[in-house]
């Protein structure tokens, strides 16, 4: 009981335990798992990426001006929900050429907003995905 | 004198619950003399979605958010379950790793029920400390998985992440200064008036009444049955790592408190001789074919026995995923301690069965 008031007197001096965010910033760790990046120029387009994905963040749909890359031989192009996915990294994993072609960053996802019609938008492409 | 009884609710949203749960308590003045509940206030039809719109290696990541607080034990069963179908053995290295979150996240369950427990009983500051101090556990597991709350860190055939040198130092260090926190838990949990005295003789379940209404986990060790799955099942080495029994006696608030605090230090007995005695070997092993058959795993969560039934006829989609998990076992005894108490110290009793919402609706 002693030891409790003294702990309640110490602590009425301590400073805060939570973050004063967004003034000061979180310390994310090391191998924080944050946003899928992607990059074109290295990818082969097997598709991997998107039969793993769980949630059904990454959707390759045809497109009318497709990359100059020449693996892509079925004018795809990638579309990422950053919204959507829960960064497990299965896609990274599961990728030919980790590190070049997909990677998993550690930042965090920017927030959606409506004007952004982050859903619409996203709705289409699937429906899209869907349609072929 | 006729004896008129009224009825008071608890829930479904209460100042005092955490998630959504209605007891309807029948009282005799201060006295609770029935109870009926009703558990599906967030019904998400998880089971029916992994048998039609996942595949079977993704259901991990999606059993994983059935509960915020027991990720890991819903992925760890479900995984064991589909290696079982797939007769695939994993290394030792993954299983010590899957043990070593595994106890990681008993610990900051156990203290995130502790702290209900104190500020449900009326007292905030205490509440406040245990909270403060779960953030140790919590740190420790963001630098291993990658993430506070949703690991994703099991995965069909071993572990996703492997741990480095840092992250095992860095896991040590808090844990030893969690270790000396949790023994002040316990100086104060035995010797304050507010968390001790009080909570002795309230909430109690008898040996005889945890064995007929089929208690599990911490509820039914604070009675005094001999019931942990850790000790009854041969998935992960338990016995390698220094695992051992906690049981009570008293079967009351007290008695439930200290059965968590002793499960503490030796959760971090063990976690402490995993980093020591980590094997090496790969973290993965590839698992070839698809689930045929059926398989039942059981695991202790946090709150007691979690059991995965699984079916499968040889495709990517599954036939059946059931889930049985321990709040949903334990509402029976719930029920009973409810009954013979004053209706002011249903919060409290409430707390201190930990009760788990999401995992029990799913």
């Amino acid at each position: 009981m002693k030891v409790s008031i003294k702990k309640a007197f110490q602590n009425l001096f301590k400073e805060p335990q939570t973050i004063d965010y967004p003034v000061s910033a979180i310390d994310k760790p090391k191998g924080y798992r944050g946003i899928i990046e992607y990059g074109e120029e290295e990818c082969i387009y097997c598709l991997k990426c998107e039969k793993v994905c769980p949630p059904g963040a990454i959707l390759f749909i045809h497109t009318e001006t497709p990359s100059l890359n020449l693996k892509n031989k079925k004018s795809l192009e990638y579309n990422y929900n950053q919204h959507l996915c829960i960064y497990c990294g299965e896609c990274v994993r599961a990728c030919p050429k980790p590190d070049e072609a997909l990677w998993q960053s550690e930042k965090k996802p920017t927030i959606g907003l409506k004007e952004d019609r982050v859903n619409d938008s996203w709705f289409e492409i699937e429906q899209l995905k869907n349609s072929k | 004198m006729s004896k008129k009884t009224i009825n008071i609710p608890l829930g479904s949203q209460h100042i005092s619950l955490l998630e959504p749960v209605r007891f309807k308590f029948e009282c005799e003045n201060e006295k609770i003399i029935g109870v009926d509940s009703d558990v599906g206030f967030v019904h998400r039809g998880i089971e029916k979605a992994c048998v039609t719109k996942f595949k079977y290696d993704a259901i991990p990541y999606v059993v994983a958010r059935i509960c915020g607080l027991c990720a890991i034990t819903h992925s760890l069963a479900y995984t064991t379950a589909v290696e079982n179908l797939l007769e695939g053995e994993v290394t030792l290295k993954a299983k010590y790793l899957r043990m070593l979150l595994v106890e990681l996240d008993r610990i900051h369950s156990h203290m995130l029920c502790l702290s209900h427990v104190c500020e449900n009983g009326g007292f905030e500051a205490m509440f406040m400390q245990i909270m403060g101090d779960r953030e140790y556990i919590m740190d420790i597991q963001e630098q291993l998985t990658g993430n506070r709350v949703q690991f994703d860190f099991i995965t069909i055939g071993g572990v996703n992440r492997d741990i480095t040198n840092e992250i095992a130092n860095n896991i040590k260090k808090n844990l030893n200064i969690v270790k000396l926190k949790v023994f002040e838990y316990i100086e104060e949990f035995s010797s304050n008036w507010s968390l001790s005295l009080k909570f002795q003789n309230i909430g109690k379940l008898t040996l005889d009444e945890a064995y007929s209404y089929n208690a599990i986990g911490p509820l039914a060790r604070a009675a005094g049955i001999f019931t942990d799955v850790r000790s009854e099942t041969n998935y992960l080495p338990y016995e390698d790592i220094g695992y051992e029994i906690q049981v009570g006696k008293a079967g009351d608030i007290h008695a439930r408190n200290f059965i968590r605090l002793n499960e503490i230090l030796n959760s971090i007995q063990m976690c402490q001789n995993i980093i020591d005695g980590l094997p090496q070997g790969d973290i993965i092993t590839k698992l070839k074919g698809k689930p045929n058959g059926e398989s039942i795993v059981r695991l202790e969560a946090p709150r007691g026995e979690l059991m995965y039934y699984l079916k499968g006829e040889g495709k990517s989609i599954l036939n059946r995923v059931r889930i049985k998990t321990p709040t949903f076992s334990c509402i029976p005894a719930f029920m009973e301690v409810f009954k013979g108490s004053n209706y002011a110290d249903a919060p409290a009793i409430l707390a201190s069965f930990d009760p788990c919402l999401s995992c029990t609706a799913k």
